[in-house]
């Protein structure tokens, strides 16, 4: 993460080293040369490129007992508009002590059933592509799939699609009507979220299967927006590679996550294929398409290894979201305030920058400033802010309170940033 | 994070070598340990979570005795944390060795004695958030 503004979240830059100005970019990629910008051609990806569609795995951690994994992968969302790949380049290796890699069919619309003989036109009238704008960049989009679970248009996705993203929006089947989405709350830790379609009614749903059941072996069909084109949902069939999978996936931000109990999946699965539906021989969604292994370089990408979160996973977030209580979950979408912070802090979460319009900058918030409580959470650090912000959604009106370079101490009312469309 | 995207290819170029195949569990994981470690940048929660599960694993394997790779299984484990994992970021560098270090070894037995060494400077970068480290891995029974 830079110290350029990229969402309306709170967000870190670390302290500057000693000697060099505040609001200095610092890392140990900036101090050595070594850890320049690569040498090859720039890409074409503009730099507004959402996080989201970066990401890529680094790591394959398996469960005990069974073998590690390797390679590189991402999480699969890409951005539509930007039309570029994900460009993780790293071709994967897949396993060196566990299961090996059983080849699969190639992406492909999908053109009313697959080679299981799975009813995929049935299945694709209840998935969705989602499309975001990156918050507080405006020229980057983020695209990924969801899939309908209830006619009124509570759509599962993955977190990682809609986190950091503003004005989403969902179009049914890919080519059928498009709606405005709201955010009902999300489970980072486990990269699952819960969406509403604004005014839908009467729409077709998944049937979901007992993700329980599976086994390696299994032979499953991965339904998704791959590469963010839109249009009727691509298909791909795989096979069940192994269970309780811990992954760790990261991308050229340095963001990363960890997350455990996946499937793992032989698929060619891509970009964009993030939340989509992974169906077994019955036609039942028994996991979340969520992470790809890579496999390929250059600009090349195929993922010939999914990671997906299983359904029963997926439900019992879901679950805990509708009735407002969960250990990992956040109720409605996230609260966005406008703010770089600085890690760390002792008097106060120190401002970094602030985004122009913001809820943050509007209240009078500059760089500089320390940020010493929020909504009646005490702000001592950069943890505190994080932690408080967990208990606000957007379009919430809190009380800010804030010390400026001089010492004065400020307090205001502001409403914090919504992800989504206004209801 | 502004030369990030070179390390991340750099790293994919070290993943594509495929060395860990020949290397070993150790070698994997401790590449992944010191990959993640190396690049933490902002303590959103996700992020916390991950430098912190990958700090446990090195603290496991340089402090602990455990053998490299051991802690693969222990991982899945640690994800998830009552109140989330706490700001480890700080501004020391983390780690004299990088990824282009691991690059330059060639073979097996080059590319697992240089991932130790890289993933032993990244653990040793990390001197400040040590004993915040070890209480973590002390709250599931370690050290």
């Amino acid at each position: 993460m830079t110290s350029e503004m990229q969402d309306y979240r709170p967000f870190e830059t670390p302290p500057p080293p000693p000697g060099e100005p505040a609001g200095a970019v610092y890392g140990h990629w900036s101090a050595d040369p070594s850890w320049g910008p690569p040498s090859w051609p720039p890409s074409a990806a503009p730099s507004g490129r959402s996080r989201a569609m970066r990401r890529t795995m680094i790591a394959l951690l398996a469960a005990a007992c069974v073998g590690v994994g390797g390679g590189a992968g991402w999480a699969l969302t890409s951005a539509a508009l930007t039309n570029h790949s994900t460009a993780s380049l790293s071709p994967g290796t897949s396993n060196p002590n566990g299961s090996g890699s059983t080849g699969t069919g190639g992406t492909s619309p999908s053109n009313g059933s697959s080679g299981s003989g799975v009813d995929i036109a049935k299945i694709d009238a209840a998935v969705v592509d989602i499309n975001a704008a990156v918050a507080g960049n405006p020229t980057a989009t983020v695209s990924g799939t969801g899939m309908i679970i209830t006619s009124s248009g509570e759509v599962l996705t993955n977190n990682h699609v809609i986190d950091g993203t503003v004005n989403i929006t969902a179009q049914v089947d890919g080519t059928g009507p498009t709606y405005k989405v709201t955010v009902l709350g999300y489970d980072a830790a486990d990269d699952v979220a819960l969406v509403k379609l604004q005014g839908a009614s009467g729409l077709p749903t998944v049937s979901l299967g007992d993700s329980s059941k599976l086994s390696v072996g299994d032979q499953l069909t991965v339904i998704g927006n791959a590469l963010g084109r839109g249009g009727t949902p691509a298909v791909v069939s795989g096979v069940v590679a192994q269970l309780d999978q811990t992954v760790t996936a990261s991308d050229e931000t340095g963001d990363q996550e960890t997350l455990s109990g996946m499937i793992e999946l032989t698929a060619d699965i891509q970009p964009g294929d993030s939340g989509g539906p992974e169906v077994n021989s019955a036609g039942q969604v028994v996991g979340m398409t969520t992470a790809g292994q890579e496999n390929g370089s250059g600009r090349q990408q195929t993922a010939t290894t999914g990671f997906a979160v299983p359904i029963n996973k997926a439900m019992q977030i879901v679950n805990e979201i509708r009735s407002g209580s969960g250990a990992n979950v956040h109720i409605g979408n996230a609260a966005l305030l406008g703010v770089a912070i600085t890690s760390g802090g002792v008097n106060g979460a120190l401002v970094q920058n602030t985004s122009a319009g913001g809820p943050a900058a509007n209240a009078g918030i500059v760089p500089g400033d320390r940020i010493t409580s929020i909504g009646g959470h005490t702000v001592t650090n950069s943890n505190d802010l994080h932690n408080a912000m967990e208990n606000f959604s957007g379009g919430q009106s809190v009380s800010i309170t804030w010390t400026d370079t001089a010492g004065t101490s400020h307090t205001a009312t502001i409403t914090l940033g919504s992800a989504t469309f206004p209801d | 994070m502004t030369s990030a995207p070179g390390c991340w290819a750099l790293h994919g170029e070290l993943v594509a070598r495929g060395l860990d195949w020949v290397a070993g569990r150790g070698a994997y994981q401790l590449r992944t340990d010191a990959y993640a470690a190396q690049h933490a940048t902002n303590p959103d929660p996700r992020n916390r979570q991950s430098v912190a599960v990958h700090l446990m694993s090195l603290c496991a394997t340089f402090e602990l005795g455990f053998e490299p790779g051991r802690t693969t299984s222990l991982i899945g484990g640690w994800t998830h944390r009552p109140g989330g994992y706490p700001d480890l970021i700080s501004n020391e560098r983390h780690g004299d060795l990088t990824v282009v270090d691991a690059l330059a070894a060639e073979g097996a037995d080059a590319y697992r004695t240089t991932i130790e060494r890289w993933a032993r400077s990244v653990w040793q970068g990390w001197a400040a958030a040590h004993d915040d480290i070890r209480r973590l891995l002390a709250e599931h029974g370690l050290g």
